[in-house]
């Protein structure tokens, strides 16, 4: 009889600062190498939603390639595995888990193939009235984060497609959300497709490049690109805060200025954070 | 944003075609495949040298793919004033406005600039590799 060798990966304590991103990175790297990995949870005392929709993804991903993960349930600290079962993280490894939701916005996969049409209705009439979103702004959220999502799915070439998770800090009236893919990143894929643009830039430099109107890997023949430069403009106009890491690099768009660089590691794919007041 | 055929108390002179953008579209402009069907509607009517009034009441959720398919391409294709001098737009929600700006600021870099249009060209061309 074969006997499987389960890897035990600790899961640090994960904010959604730089050396965070490059923790998730390692996690994922450690979870990836593994035949049979096992997420540990004991070290962890905190997670913001960037961690919670990256860790969910990986989940997705080796579910997509026919791979177990396998998560230690009674190694969450109280106040983790409260947070883990509202945004639903914990009912991925164990269905009755129950799920009292808070001011989560419980994890979501939105497939490759997916119609931007019924992903917009979801998340307006399902997901962020779990925030208490206020309705006049739903709609312009919306189709923001679609802006988000359809980018991942068009461009990451992420078999799992891309990874959500939100959550809304009443007091401070500020809603979190993080989106995720585990695909091929920014960087490279401007290095793969626009190597006359990419020349020696840095990471973040080629992110920078995907923030300009009209720049766009997309390989349709009429006019493109503008994703990003209507999200840049969404942030500024909600006095909100846009991050993405991706690669090596990343870009910090807030309202005094915009900030590209490079990152200590790097992230397989692309983490895209929105806080805005709500 | 596109001024329309209007006398100076502000009334439309000529009867312009009405396109209601939910009627085919519902609750969402979204996608590169819807953009390129208002694209449809759009073209033969500009082509007639008519105008038309394109009325986003009841639309909700806006993405640049849709933009980028109908107007942006038209843009391209007949001239930015012209498109502009055509259109009007109606009931578009303000945080959304930016959308169309942006589209005729791209169809005139493709319709103008010979180096850009040259560069989306050959990446259009070029052979899909699988990752």
């Amino acid at each position: 009889m074969q006997v499987e060798t389960k890897t035990i990966v600790s899961v640090p304590v994960l904010n959604d600062l730089d050396h965070d991103v490059q923790k998730l990175g390692e996690v994922i790297a450690q979870v990836r190498s593994a035949k049979c990995p096992v997420l540990d949870f004991k070290e962890c005392s905190f997670v913001r939603p960037a961690a919670v929709a990256t860790l969910g993804a990986l989940v997705q991903e080796r579910a997509c390639l026919g791979q177990e993960i396998y998560c230690r349930m009674g190694s969450f600290q109280p106040d983790v595995k409260k947070v883990m079962q509202q945004n639903g993280f914990a009912s991925l490894f164990q269905g009755d888990w129950a799920m009292s939701q808070g001011f989560a916005l419980p994890f979501q996969r939105f497939q490759p193939g997916a119609v931007i049409g019924d992903v917009a209705e979801y998340l307006a009439d399902h997901w962020l009235p779990i925030a208490e979103v206020p309705a006049g702004q739903v709609d312009d959220l919306v189709s923001n984060m679609c802006e988000i999502v359809m980018n991942g799915l068009e461009h990451s070439g992420c078999i799992a497609g891309v990874a959500a998770c939100g959550q809304y800090y009443p007091n401070k009236r500020v809603l979190r959300l993080a989106f995720v893919d585990l695909g091929v990143g920014i960087p490279s894929n401007v290095r793969n497709l626009r190597p006359d643009v990419a020349e020696d830039k840095l990471d973040g430099g080629l992110i920078q490049w995907a923030f300009g109107e009209g720049n766009s890997t997309s390989s349709g023949v009429g006019p493109r690109g503008g994703g990003l430069d209507a999200l840049r403009l969404f942030t500024s106009i909600r006095r909100g805060a846009l991050r993405i890491h991706s690669g090596g690099g990343f870009a910090k768009v807030e309202a005094v200025r915009d900030h590209f660089g490079r990152m200590n590691g790097h992230f397989p794919g692309t983490i895209v954070n929105v806080v805005v007041p709500c | 944003m596109a001024s329309g055929r209007r006398n100076k108390h502000g009334a439309r002179q000529v009867r312009d075609m009405i396109i209601r953008l939910h009627d085919h579209f519902g609750v969402s402009c979204m996608s590169a495949e819807d953009g390129e069907k208002l694209y449809a509607l759009l073209q033969p009517i500009l082509k007639n040298d008519e105008s038309v009034v394109l009325d986003f009441t009841g639309v909700r959720f806006f993405l640049t793919l849709f933009f980028n398919a109908s107007l942006a391409k038209l843009a391209q294709d007949l001239g930015t004033e012209f498109v502009r001098s055509h259109i009007t737009v109606e009931a578009l929600a303000s945080t959304a406005t930016h959308h169309i700006d942006r589209a005729f600021r791209l169809g005139a870099r493709m319709a103008d600039d010979e180096t850009y249009r040259g560069q989306v060209i050959e990446l259009a061309n070029r052979p899909l590799v699988s990752a």
